[in-house]
């Protein structure tokens, strides 16, 4: 779980960034103004801020190269010109993601950010069930559970996009790999037994003519 | 063009040389050749008068002539003359022949003795090789002559072409896209002429190509924050729909997420239909005619009332007797999208009124930073633009109104304080 600052300036898109990464359990600061950065940061423990470009008063370019502390930020903005890609990367940005965006990509961004500054999750709890991704082992009850390979891919991207449904294309994508040439059946042959083994018939949600969704109470 | 102007003058030139070379040549050997015939027939009177006393004496004598005649022939022959002497009755004028190097003369001489026929060769050998001497300097006179007009005519040419080859230059550079090239030549003659005329048009492509690159600017400009303007609006409709088809909603977020779509979309229709309006009006054949601010006031006081009242702001319309020549509908626009502007602005009461050729808008409101007056009328530019979406402006309000201003001519002024308030004056147009 990460503390994540939202600077940007349109509040519905605000809102739908704060709402999407809360899903997967972060906790969001949401602001609107660049001028308010520096006294989020200087109350609160930040540890990524999503940053748009264009703000009132004070852009996203100053707040970066004013930026005292170490955090790593992902620029969010509707700038998708060359030279403002290579100006954000350049003063440091870890990413820089052109609206619009599939939320999916912004999560798998975030994430990957968290993963390097290493403020990723590291395990997972949910009831009885423990998930442990750098040993990739699964606990049920206190006692460990036997996954195949495929099967702990396919938990561990369940995990990482909690709460929000996946269809079965994305999940062969995702689990699988880009090169996998699978049907999309395959990803119900290895759904089943993964509720059966960790007793999730109701967590893993089947989500009407879509796919699939790990559901965790907020 | 130089080498054709080098050609057509040397050959003129090359002419005339050769016309007078000619002529002087001519006169020079009509002048000796009449020289050496006076010369040669005072030679044979000469000798013919000495034959003829010789022979009066001898014939007086009463000796033969014989001897006497032959030891002239010989006598001459000495000195290069060939002499013929016979008795002759027939009559006979002079005769004068040239002959390649000798002149012959023949004529008759009467003596006490009879006539006879003399017949002189003389060698002019000497004279005539004196003429070709002449002759031939003057070919090489003309010769000389030809290869050094050349060279002096080759080099006045440059001389002369030298502006011609620095203007080729220069539009040459100039076609490059070096808008600055310019040519520095000193004179009062055509070619000066020329190149300033050349240095003009070079200027006016030079301001133009500037005006253009500007113009270029601006237009990636709009056509940038276009493209911004429209895709914020089109994440938050696609994420929330995005949102809606993957996440268990309550009724709550449905019904929030739902009607922030829709603001989404409405916000993208206004912003299309204000860029129409301004698109259309950018070539725009306005029809003029005579209006009465007093009626168009009356309407404004009608359509505006509304949106003052939700927010609770006092519109004050004074009445006014001024009339201007403008297209009524756009006018109304004009002053619509001021008096609204004002209406947003955090004001309590907004004021409009038309007095001595000049429209004024006062409000009351958060008044515009200074830095920020200059911006006010550009496509997109808001000053607050989270309160100013709220409120369902979407920036190119006074873009619409500087455009329809610019269409009538009219003059803008903006004066304005930082929470004190804001004027746009318009001059009126008239007649």
């Amino acid at each position: 779980m990460a503390n994540i600052l939202i600077v940007e300036d349109d509040v519905a898109i605000n809102m739908l960034v704060r709402k999407s990464l809360e899903l997967v359990g972060h906790r969001c600061t949401p602001i609107f103004d660049g001028a308010l950065v520096r006294e989020v940061l200087a109350n609160e423990q930040i540890d990524l801020i999503l940053l748009d470009i264009m703000l009132p008063n004070l852009d996203g370019f100053q707040i970066m190269a004013q930026l005292e502390v170490d955090i790593p930020v992902i620029f969010l903005t509707a700038r998708d010109r060359i030279d403002d890609k290579v100006r954000g990367l350049n003063l440091g940005a870890y990413d820089y993601l052109v609206k619009p965006f599939e939320m999916l990509e912004l999560q798998a961004r975030v994430e990957a950010v968290l993963r390097r500054t290493k403020k990723d999750e590291h395990h997972f709890v949910l009831g009885d069930v423990k998930v442990d991704f750098t040993s990739r082992k699964v606990w049920l009850k206190d006692a460990l559970v036997e996954l195949t390979h495929q099967e702990f891919n396919l938990v561990e991207v369940l995990v990482k996009n909690r709460n929000i449904a996946l269809s079965r294309e994305k999940l062969l994508e995702l689990a699988w790999g880009y090169d996998y040439m699978g049907e999309a059946r395959t990803v119900d042959v290895h759904i089943h037994p993964i509720r059966k083994k960790l007793g999730w018939e109701h967590v893993i949600k089947t989500v009407y003519k879509l796919g699939y969704r790990l559901e965790v109470p907020k | 063009m130089k080498i054709r102007t080098f050609f057509i003058s040397y050959l003129l030139f090359l002419g005339i040389l050769l016309a007078a070379i000619s002529t002087i040549s001519f006169y020079l050997t009509q002048h000796q050749m009449g020289n050496i015939r006076e010369q040669n027939l005072v030679e044979y009177e000469r000798i013919a008068g000495t034959l003829t006393r010789e022979i009066n004496a001898v014939h007086g004598r009463g000796q033969p002539l014989g001897s006497l005649l032959q030891s002239h022939i010989y006598f001459q022959q000495l000195q290069g003359v060939n002499l013929r002497i016979e008795p002759s009755s027939e009559r006979m004028n002079r005769e004068i022949v040239f002959e390649s190097n000798e002149l012959e003369v023949r004529s008759q001489i009467s003596t006490e003795a009879g006539t006879f026929l003399l017949e002189i060769e003389f060698d002019v050998g000497e004279a005539i090789g004196e003429l070709r001497q002449i002759q031939d300097v003057l070919l090489w006179l003309f010769i000389l002559f030809s290869f050094l007009s050349a060279l002096v005519l080759y080099v006045v040419l440059n001389w002369i072409f030298r502006p011609l080859e620095q203007v080729t230059k220069s539009a040459g550079k100039i076609a490059e896209g070096n808008y600055q090239e310019r040519i520095h030549f000193k004179g009062r003659n055509e070619l000066a002429l020329m190149t300033e005329s050349f240095n003009a048009m070079a200027g006016e492509i030079q301001s133009q190509f500037e005006t253009l690159r500007e113009e270029a600017v601006r237009k990636q400009q709009f056509i940038d924050n276009v493209a911004h303007e429209l895709r914020t609006p089109l994440t938050s409709l696609y994420g929330f729909a995005e949102y809606m088809q993957k996440i268990q909603l309550s009724e709550d977020d449905k019904l929030a997420f739902t009607t922030i779509m829709m603001n989404e979309a409405d916000y993208m229709k206004k912003i299309t239909n204000s860029m129409l309006e301004l698109a259309k009006l950018r070539n725009f054949e306005p029809k003029f005619e005579e209006i009465e601010l007093s009626e168009l006031f009356a309407q404004l006081q009608i359509s505006l009332s509304g949106t003052a009242q939700n927010y609770g702001i006092e519109l004050v319309i004074l009445p006014t007797h001024e009339k201007m020549w403008g297209q009524p509908d756009l006018i109304q626009s004009l002053l619509t999208n001021v008096c609204i502007n004002g209406i947003k602005a955090n004001s309590k009461r907004v004021i409009l009124e038309a007095v001595r050729g000049r429209i004024s808008v006062r409000d009351d409101g958060c008044g515009i930073a200074p830095e920020h007056i200059e911006k006010v009328m550009e496509p997109f530019f808001q000053v607050d633009k989270v309160r100013n979406k709220a409120r369902g402006g979407v920036g190119l309000g006074l873009a619409i109104v500087k455009e329809i201003a610019n269409i009538h001519e009219m003059g803008i002024e903006i004066t304005s304080e930082i929470n004190v308030g804001t004027v746009i004056t318009f001059d009126l147009t008239t007649f």
